[in-house]
């Protein structure tokens, strides 16, 4: 954190969204459309923006094939490219969509049970807010969170924004 | 053999004689693999668990290679619209569309599906 931490920021959600399939990958028909396709595109249009649009995107990150296929639901690819995104364009603070600029659970061991709000929300927080020092997006004012349950069983979207 | 789903137990464990353990829905006749006490189709609670000498298509498959050990293959077979995931025996040699059978379990409690074959 840099010398403003201490001192007072308020960020509100914008909009919510949650979705979720019990079935197991195996069963699904098509394996790469998940509930994270429900849920971004929905809390998305309900905040009235798209993913190219936010300042900052950060996805739930267990494993990185889960990073392509939120980076797909999101719209920033299409789907089965999400590699190729990751290929052809940054995802650090200066660039024009970042992502993960913490470097998201896959940076810090994915820590049980802090992964989604002490790891990804968290750095949402602290980047509205302009604590985020060397990471900072400059004048970030909305993020787009998403957080991935189960087996890609469940995710949940929220879209913030810096007040 | 069929039979009622709270005896699932001693059904799923039919992959050791070479079978494929599943569930069965009495109210819509959908097939499914993992247990459930509700078919995931129509969910209905009238489930029966049963066990068949059948073969399936490889329909997906990685190989995970480690450091200090040799490769292991999981693969996504179709047993007729049955979907099941399961360790391969052999990591070598594998083709999507090839006929596999069940051959055992593995340790992790998922079955062992041997190619049989043929390669259609
Ligand atoms: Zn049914």
């Amino acid at each position: 954190m840099s010398s403003s931490a201490g001192s007072d920021c308020s960020v509100s959600i914008l909009s919510y969204s949650e979705a979720h399939d019990p079935r197991p990958l195996f069963e699904r028909p098509e394996m790469l459309k998940t509930p994270a396709h429900r849920s971004i595109p929905s809390a998305m249009s309900a905040a009235g923006v798209s993913a190219g649009k936010v300042d900052l995107v950060m996805l739930y990150d267990a494993f990185t094939t889960m990073v392509m296929l939120e980076v797909e639901a999101a719209g920033l690819a299409e789907r089965g490219k999400g590699w190729k995104y990751a290929e052809e364009n940054s995802f650090g603070p200066e660039s024009s969509t970042p992502i993960n600029t913490n470097g998201g659970t896959l940076n810090t061991t994915q820590p049980a049970f802090m992964s989604g709000g002490g790891v990804i929300l968290h750095e949402a927080l602290e980047q509205l807010c302009g604590r985020a020092g060397r990471r900072q997006v400059k004048g970030a004012q909305r993020a787009m969170v998403n957080a991935i349950g189960g087996i890609m069983n469940h995710s949940t979207t929220i879209v913030l924004g810096g007040v | 053999m069929s039979r009622a789903a709270g005896d699932r137990g001693e059904v799923y464990g039919a992959e050791r004689s070479g079978l494929l353990p599943y569930c069965v829905c009495n109210m819509c006749g959908h097939r499914f693999f993992l247990p459930r006490a509700h078919c995931p189709a129509c969910l209905s609670s009238d489930v029966s668990v049963t066990a068949s000498d059948v073969t399936g298509k490889l329909v997906a498959f990685t190989v995970i290679r480690r450091v200090f050990s040799e490769p292991v293959a999981v693969g996504i077979a179709d047993f007729g619209g049955l979907l099941v995931h399961g360790n391969m025996t052999t990591a070598e040699g594998l083709a999507v569309g090839m006929e596999v059978r069940v051959a055992g379990a593995s340790t992790s409690g998922s079955p062992l599906l041997a190619p049989a074959g043929r390669t259609t």
